[in-house]
């Protein structure tokens, strides 16, 4: 039992000890002109000042500013005049807003709902010790390296009803030609498609690393219960793959709802405002018609936005704010029910 | 102070040693400046040109000297059209070794220019010395400040090249501020233009002629006496022959007509307009700022029915029509998927006909746009513009440069020069060369022709919103979500609110 007072925590709170007086006389720096007193406050902040600066200046500074000009009439640069609330009350009052929002949410919803089980399924399938997996695997990933622009170009040739190899593919087959784009629905599901091909390797990944990060005895136990393959996934698997699950979950729909590369290029918020995102409402307010007080606010709503959903995932998912996460529930009551 | 003189003189002393010395000898340093500019060959200099404008030619070396090496640089912000890789060709080869100047061109993407001219614009950058911007872009460059006023005693008041030798109505629309579309382009009244002041002259030229495939013409029979493919002269007669080319065809995958519909940028507009000027329709009345009456007018409706009826009706268009941009329909003409469509002349032209790009070559005709019969039997058509201008920043480090580069850039011989490279995809718009390049290609035989029927829209700071309105509404009107009648009146309420606030901006 070590002595009260001598345990780290003891160490760390401990006030330092004085060594700056040498015979009453103040110890100098080699340079002379700081005291080692002094250097011993001031180091950790010559330590840590760098990041800080690099933190106000690229992040907190940008986001404060941008609220700043969201309460001001600014158009590419220039601050004209204050007008409070009314950049917020014009975003408000403009159906074209609430179209996109709605848009933005049922985009979220079925994208990222489709990518964590296809996720799931594909981390599944692909942990296995074959011959030429890692191959495989490396394939898989490549769709989300690539540059979204770029993605989305070529799905948007592969689309094309005169010339795309989707259509092609379908006529052979009896069926189509679609026109993909003009349709409400059909334009959202080519959309969603889009961004599941890409980010679905996201989840996969993350998948993949919970799947071979559970311990080989736990699955050799596992192999011993008859039990259906719902039964392990929810209490033999799941559990390890919890936290990951919610990281991957968390990350996509804050990507998913910032949606901007694939729309932009394959239906540019088309037919009409049909599938104008967030987003690219933001993006044409701020770089099309240079209102960039407006487009300030936006993205402010857009932020307000994303942080109640987080924080609603967060809650429902059982991510505490601190980030620990809360303990996967223990397996041991089925397994008792199972095994009796 | 003369031995260091003649050192620098013979080679001995760099340029540096020698300020050195003779600020060490106690002259100033603008002294040693102005005594080695006077050892030295002339250079241009940066600031206000003053004094007389310098030529084309200035400075040239001789051709036994050796090209002197680059002392300024000017830098050029130019949309990325194929003009431009030729263009610094020509600079590298002719302008910089006679002048001394060395010329970047930064080329970019049409929007991504539009976006970063205008953030150097509203920052009063100096990095730019020349601007090459669109049409429309130039209120907001002038209400920035950032162009240089060139009707003055610096610029053309004493020049090598004159505002006159330029068709008036281009040479207005890319550098005047403000225009009255209506008085330059349907009252074709040049001398009330020229009224504003000027502040760009014109860079590259282009309009929407008609393309059409001349062997689909053939195989549906679409040719006069002599065998020939015959074009449509009218709306009316370019829908009929749609029909006929859809009847005889009957080719999978081929469509009569080639529309870019989708609500970016602005595609559905640019297939439209000349279609409801023709009609007798407008977009707004310039004079009173009014939107309703013009752009939700019965013609202008009529227009749009007709228009939307081609894709609704008709089926004459790819079934994605409406969401076509201009790569996709581009790729579509350039692989014989389109009979008969709207494209830029000379932009790309010369692209139809580059075996390494296109199935078509030899296939396409090039004429103007179809119009409708007027009462006096005579055709109302109109060439949608597409015309760049070229300005000097008014912030510029390098103005009597970029001025002698501009002189140089727009005399006759560097036009003629752009015009016969077929990579440029160039017509000059110099009248004096009118002939000349009519002769080069048919595409620049359509463009000539085209330019009596030129026509501009917008060019005030509201332009990007009051598009935006436009496209949106004309697109659910294209692909069926609203009715023609409905469609405009929501434009023209939206619109009059963009007027409203140009009005109070004006004052």
């Amino acid at each position: 039992m070590p002595e009260k007072g001598t345990g780290r925590r003891a160490q760390r709170t401990s006030p330092p000890t004085p060594i700056t007086h040498e015979g009453g006389r103040r110890v100098t720096s080699r340079a002379g002109f700081l005291d080692l007193e002094t250097q011993r406050r001031w180091f950790p902040y010559l330590l840590y000042g760098p990041t800080l600066f690099v933190l106000i200046a690229l992040t907190i500074f940008p986001l404060l500013y941008s609220l700043i000009i969201s309460f001001f009439e600014a158009s590419a640069g220039q601050i004209d005049g204050f007008v409070g609330f009314d950049n917020f009350r014009q975003l408000l009052g403009d159906p074209v807003f609430w179209s996109a929002t709605w848009l933005t949410i049922r985009i979220t919803a079925y994208a990222v709902a489709i990518e964590t089980a296809l996720g799931i399924l594909l981390a599944f399938l692909f942990n296995t010790r074959l011959p030429g997996i890692g191959t495989l695997r490396f394939l898989m990933f490549i769709p989300m390296m690539l540059s979204p622009m770029v993605v989305a170009y070529f799905w948007k040739y592969l689309f094309d009803t005169s010339f795309g190899l989707i259509n092609w593919v379908l006529h052979f087959l009896g069926a189509g030609p679609y026109s993909w784009f003009t349709g409400d629905r059909l334009a959202v599901a080519a959309i969603v498609l889009v961004d599941v091909w890409q980010w679905t390797p996201f989840v996969f990944l993350i998948m993949l690393a919970g799947l071979q990060g559970i311990p080989a005895e736990v699955l050799e136990s596992a192999s011993t219960i008859p039990s259906s393959i719902w039964f392990r996934f929810r209490w033999i698997y799941l559990p390890y793959l919890r936290a990951g699950l919610l990281i991957a979950l968390l990350l996509r729909t804050i990507d998913a709802f910032k949606l901007f590369d694939a729309v932009y290029i394959l239906t540019g918020g088309g037919p009409g405002n049909v599938t104008t995102t967030l987003s690219l409402y933001a993006y044409r307010q701020g770089f099309q018609f240079f209102y960039t007080g407006k487009a300030a606010a936006l993205s402010w709503l857009m932020v307000i936005m994303i942080n109640v959903m987080t924080m609603f995932l967060m809650k429902t998912l059982q991510i505490k704010c601190s980030g620990e996460y809360a303990p996967p529930p223990e397996p041991t009551r089925p397994y008792q029910e199972a095994v009796s | 102070m003369k031995e260091i003189a003649d050192a620098f003189r013979s080679g001995e002393l760099s340029r540096r040693q020698f300020v050195g010395k003779a600020v060490g000898l106690g002259l100033s340093l603008s002294a040693a400046a102005a005594f080695l500019a006077a050892c030295t060959r002339q250079q241009p200099s940066g600031g206000s040109p003053g004094g007389s404008a310098p030529s084309a030619d200035s400075g040239s070396a001789g051709a036994d000297t050796a090209p002197p090496k680059p002392e300024t640089t000017i830098k050029i912000l130019a949309i990325a059209w194929p003009q431009s890789p030729v263009e610094q060709k020509l600079a590298d080869e002719l302008f910089t070794p006679k002048s001394g100047i060395k010329v970047i061109i930064e080329s970019q993407g049409y929007t991504f220019n539009e976006q970063k001219a205008l953030n150097e614009v509203s920052t009063k950058s100096d990095y730019y010395d020349l601007y090459e911007y669109d049409s429309q872009w130039i209120g907001r460059y002038v209400l920035n400040g950032a162009l240089e006023r060139l009707d003055t005693s610096e610029y053309l008041g004493n020049a090598a090249i004159s505002y006159d030798d330029f068709y008036p109505e281009i040479a207005a629309a890319v550098g005047r501020y403000p225009t009255n579309d209506w008085k330059l382009f349907r009252e074709k009244d040049f001398a009330s233009a020229a009224q504003s002041p000027l502040y760009g002259l014109p860079w590259s030229n282009n309009c929407l002629g008609l393309f059409y495939n001349k062997e689909y013409f053939r195989a549906a029979g679409l040719v006069d006496s002599s065998g020939e493919a015959t074009p449509p002269q009218t709306w009316e007669e370019y829908r009929e022959m749609a029909l006929t080319l859809q009847q005889k065809l009957n080719k999978a995958g081929v469509y009569p007509l080639g529309i870019h519909g989708t609500p970016q940028g602005d595609y559905i507009s640019m297939e439209f307009f000349p279609l409801m000027w023709s009609f007798g329709g407008e977009l707004w009345n310039p004079n009173t700022l009014q939107a309703d009456g013009h752009v939700n007018s019965q013609e202008t409706v009529g227009a749009l029915t007709f228009f939307a009826n081609l894709f609704l009706r008709d089926k004459l268009v790819a079934p994605d029509s409406p969401n076509w941009d201009f790569d996709i329909k581009l790729t579509a003409m350039l692989q014989g998927n389109v009979a008969m469509a709207a494209q830029w002349v000379p932009l790309l032209g010369g692209l139809m006909e580059v075996p390494e790009a296109s199935q078509v070559v030899g296939q396409y005709g090039y004429t103007v746009l179809p119009g409708r019969m007027a009462a006096d039997g005579s055709i109302q058509r109109y060439a949608m513009f597409g015309s760049q201008g070229v300005g000097i920043n008014a912030y510029s480090k390098n103005k009597q440069a970029a001025w002698q580069y501009m002189q140089w850039l727009l005399s006759k011989e560097i036009q003629q020069k752009l015009s016969e490279d077929p990579a440029a995809g160039f017509v000059s718009s110099r009248k004096d060369l009118k002939d000349h390049v009519s002769q080069l290609t048919p595409w620049n035989k359509a463009f000539i022709d085209s330019v009596p029927h030129l026509r501009d829209f917008w060019n005030n700071e509201f332009y990007p919103e009051l598009l935006n309105i436009q496209q949106v509404e004309t697109n659910l009107a294209y692909s069926g979500r609203k009715s023609p009648q409905d469609a405009m009146n929501s434009a023209a309420i939206a619109q009059q609110a963009v007027y409203d606030r140009l009005k109070a901006k004006r004052g």
